[in-house]
């Protein structure tokens, strides 16, 4: 043990010096200071273990001596020599931080180390007390929860920093509140108004562990607050701590959550792993018509229908392996009977064994599709009728063309053979009137056997099944140019052919189209002198489609019937200007159309006339000069 | 031997047949013409049967055949006449007011020889039946049958 003796009185520290000699060698190291500010200096090199401290100094007096000792060096004990008689002076070191005193001159070596020992003991204890104090309050402080100490009348006697701040109280006012006044503790109002003890709805809370109740601030602000309290034990009288926190964020969450759950237009439920509902929103109620109540009080798989069971099942096993579901379709019933389709998505929660799932009505649009669907089958029913009505017409009409190519044909060609052997047989009898009759009736008979083969071929073009190939046009105008060769010997006609595409068409009926639109420009240009034909290719093409033209500067025609020009046997010039029939340009018209084509004429009276059509050009990997002619589609003919 | 033997037309049109007739004549052939009006009639003829069971014997040197006939048809005829494995020598030429590509297929065949449509215009018909009637009786030459040789059907 290291002693540090402040006396400045040689023969006193002498007399104590004597005494420790008695004490075991090495049980004390003695050192001696005789004045205050040496001591200090002494204690802070040396560390003793114990300072023995006289107050009258030479540089410091009284207790203002240990005083300023105990601020510079708090870790070390000090106890005070006193004078005889001066006990009550010794009480007031003792209380102002001494671990003890000693009397001079009344002590022998034994109750020296004695008050020594118990001096450095004490202080010891009181230093692990003030430590442990001090980490308990340091854990209070720090705590964001408010902690308060009340006693049995509720009255708060302890409060933390976040009580404080809780309750919006300085801790100087928050001693005198009442826990009653702090928080809506059930019951507490009428027993203080009956100034009766609140322990016993203390108590009560104390037993449910955590209640939730509502605080209220300083300024009278309530916010929702969890409590729990309990008593501490030993405490007399009884005391309890308190527990507070405020749940404002958590509330908030919660009935945002609930807001939302209870908003849903979808059907939203926890469903746990028994096979019941758990928990379900209000859309339940509007979709289904049962209560939640009807709904939770038994299984869900009995409102769900009973075709739809079996799958239903098999998904649910699949989401207690802890699968996620999407897009699950199935009909729940409702309390009128009725079944409404669902669409599900389900997380499951292994672990807590449930089911979190939402579903959107689709009953409406399970309707449109079943609607759809009858639709079309009917339409398809009907399409088919059609088909088959149209079959029906089609072979009618072509028996009906059968026959009049057949029983109106013969008619005429017995008027025109009987005329004509009526000529032969009065030959040089008749006289010219008569004889101008005739021929008539024969040019008559055989404009009318024409009309009939033109409308017989007009009516087969419709009926006849094109082959799309692709055709080299370039080879097809001059095919046709060829075949006009009788009717353009003795004209002079420029003709300005532009090199053509091929395209995708039927070569057979496409060379109609160019013999009736060549043919019709030589034949309106059969009155000019000199007539210019030009045929080639406009663009750009509409569609993707070759836009081709046939122009002549023969008659032309007033734009004003351009309208009239495509129809059936609709001629804008008399057959004494130019003969036709008027059926050429439907045909072509119709032709063009059936190639998926257009056709359209610009003209002027006295002018000329330009003929559009529109084909589908050959796709450039099928195109190619070998490709571009066709094999004749007619057949072999004696 | 073949400037003797017969030309049938088989045609229910007598105006038709008129025309034919003055066609044929108008070629100065000297082929007996025989004209029947309709397909029963013709395979009766061929056959020898009901009013022709005492016909004089021979194939005709042609048969010009209507197809449009009330009764028996002239594709019926022409079926039975080129199915026939000694009739079917005898030229046959259809001659038809129509010109329908299912007669005309059907026509080829059943082993037309020619197919004619009849022209409306009388100078074309003319030109049609001196053709086909020269080329078939005068200048054709056919295999040497005898009708005889058929047992009777």
């Amino acid at each position: 043990m290291k002693l540090l003796l402040v006396e400045d009185n040689p023969a006193e520290a002498r007399i104590i010096r004597e005494l420790l000699k008695e004490a075991p060698p090495g049980a004390v190291e003695l050192h001696v200071a005789n004045r205050l500010s040496a001591a200090l200096d002494e204690i802070r090199q040396d560390r003793p273990d114990i300072v023995m401290l006289d107050l009258g100094l030479p540089d410091s007096q009284g207790l203002a001596t240990l005083q300023r000792a105990l601020a510079a060096f708090p870790m070390v004990p000090f106890v005070v020599l006193t004078g005889l008689n001066d006990e009550n002076f010794a009480f007031e070191a003792v209380r102002a931080g001494a671990q003890d005193y000693l009397v001079k001159g009344r002590s022998d070596c034994d109750g020296l180390i004695r008050t020594a020992h118990y001096a450095i003991e004490r202080h010891r204890n009181r230093r692990e007390l003030e430590e442990s104090d001090s980490r308990k309050s340091a854990i209070l402080e720090s705590v964001l929860d408010a902690i308060l100490v009340c006693d049995g009348q509720g009255r708060i006697i302890e409060a933390n920093p976040a009580a404080l701040r809780v309750f919006g109280q300085t801790a100087e006012n928050i001693v005198e509140k009442k826990l009653a006044e702090l928080v809506d503790l059930p019951g507490a109002t009428e027993r203080a108004a009956k100034a009766q003890d609140i322990a016993p709805v203390i108590e009560a809370i104390e037993s449910r562990q955590r209640v939730e109740l509502a605080g209220r601030r300083y300024d009278g602000r309530e916010f929702p607050a969890e409590l729990a309290i309990s008593r501490i034990a030993k405490a007399v009288p009884p005391a309890f701590t308190c527990w507070i926190c405020d749940i404002t964020g958590r509330k908030q969450a919660e009935s945002e959550r609930d807001r939302f759950f209870t908003l849903s237009l979808d059907l939203l439920c926890i469903a746990s792993a028994d096979g019941y509902f758990h928990r379900l929103n209000p859309a339940f109620e509007r979709t289904l018509g049962f209560t939640v109540d009807e709904l939770l009080a038994r299984p869900f798989m009995d409102f769900v229908h009973p075709d739809d069971r079996p799958a239903t099942l098999a998904v649910v096993a699949s989401l207690a392996k802890g699968e996620k579901l999407v897009n699950f379709e199935n009909r729940y019933r409702c309390k009128d009977g009725s079944y409404r389709w669902l669409l599900w998505t389900c997380v499951p929660d292994p672990r807590e064994g449930l089911l979190y799932a939402s579903a959107h009505d689709i009953t409406e649009r399970r309707n449109n599709e079943a609607e759809i669907r009858e639709l079309n089958a009917s339409l398809e029913r009907r399409v088919e009728e059609r088909t088959e009505q149209l079959a029906l017409a089609n072979k009618e009409l072509e028996s009906f063309s059968y026959s009049v190519s057949h029983d109106l044909r013969a008619p005429l060609r017995h008027i025109h053979g009987y005329v004509e052997m009526l000529t032969t047989a009065t030959e040089g009898q008749l006289a010219d009137k008569p004889r101008r009759y005739l021929k008539i009736i024969a040019d008559a008979s055989q404009e009318m056997g024409r009309l009939i083969d033109d409308l017989l071929a007009f009516s087969r073009m419709s009926r006849v099944d094109l082959q799309e190939k692709p055709c080299g046009l370039d080879g097809l105008v001059q095919e046709t140019i060829r075949s006009l060769e009788m009717a353009t010997k003795d004209r002079k006609i420029d003709w300005k052919i532009a090199p053509l595409p091929a395209v995708l068409g039927d070569a057979a009926t496409l060379r109609q189209v160019l013999a009736n639109l060549i043919g019709n420009a030589v034949k309106y240009t059969a009155k000019r002198e000199r007539a210019v034909i030009e045929i080639g290719r406009a663009d750009p093409g509409d569609n993707g489609c070759a836009t081709l033209f046939v122009r002549d500067n023969g008659a032309g025609f007033d734009m004003k019937y351009v309208k009239k020009l495509f129809g059936v046997f609709q001629r804008l010039h008399r057959s004494d200007e130019f003969e036709g029939t008027g059926i050429g340009l439907a045909t072509v018209q119709r032709i063009i159309a059936r190639h998926g084509g257009r056709v359209w004429a610009e003209g002027e009276a006295g002018v000329g006339a330009t003929f559009y059509f529109t084909l589908k050009p050959v796709p450039s990997t099928a195109a190619g000069p070998a490709s571009a002619r066709p094999a004749d589609q007619s057949t072999a003919r004696p | 031997m073949s400037s003797l033997r017969r030309i049938l037309i088989v045609d229910d049109s007598p105006r038709d047949t008129e025309m034919a007739l003055e066609a044929l004549s108008s070629y100065k052939l000297v082929n007996e013409i025989v004209c029947l009006r309709d397909g029963a009639e013709a395979l009766d003829y061929i056959y020898h049967r009901e009013q022709f069971a005492s016909r004089p014997e021979g194939l005709p040197a042609v048969i010009l055949l209507d197809l449009k006939m009330p009764r028996v048809d002239g594709l019926e005829v022409l079926r039975q006449i080129k199915s026939d494995p000694v009739m079917k020598a005898i030229p046959v030429v259809v001659m038809t007011s129509s010109r329908e590509e299912q007669d005309l297929v059907r026509s080829y065949e059943l082993g037309v020889n020619s197919y004619v449509v009849k022209p409306v215009n009388f100078k074309e018909f003319v030109e049609a039946i001196k053709l086909v009637g020269a080329f078939w009786a005068v200048l054709n030459e056919p295999p040497l049958i005898k009708d005889e040789a058929i047992p009777p059907v």
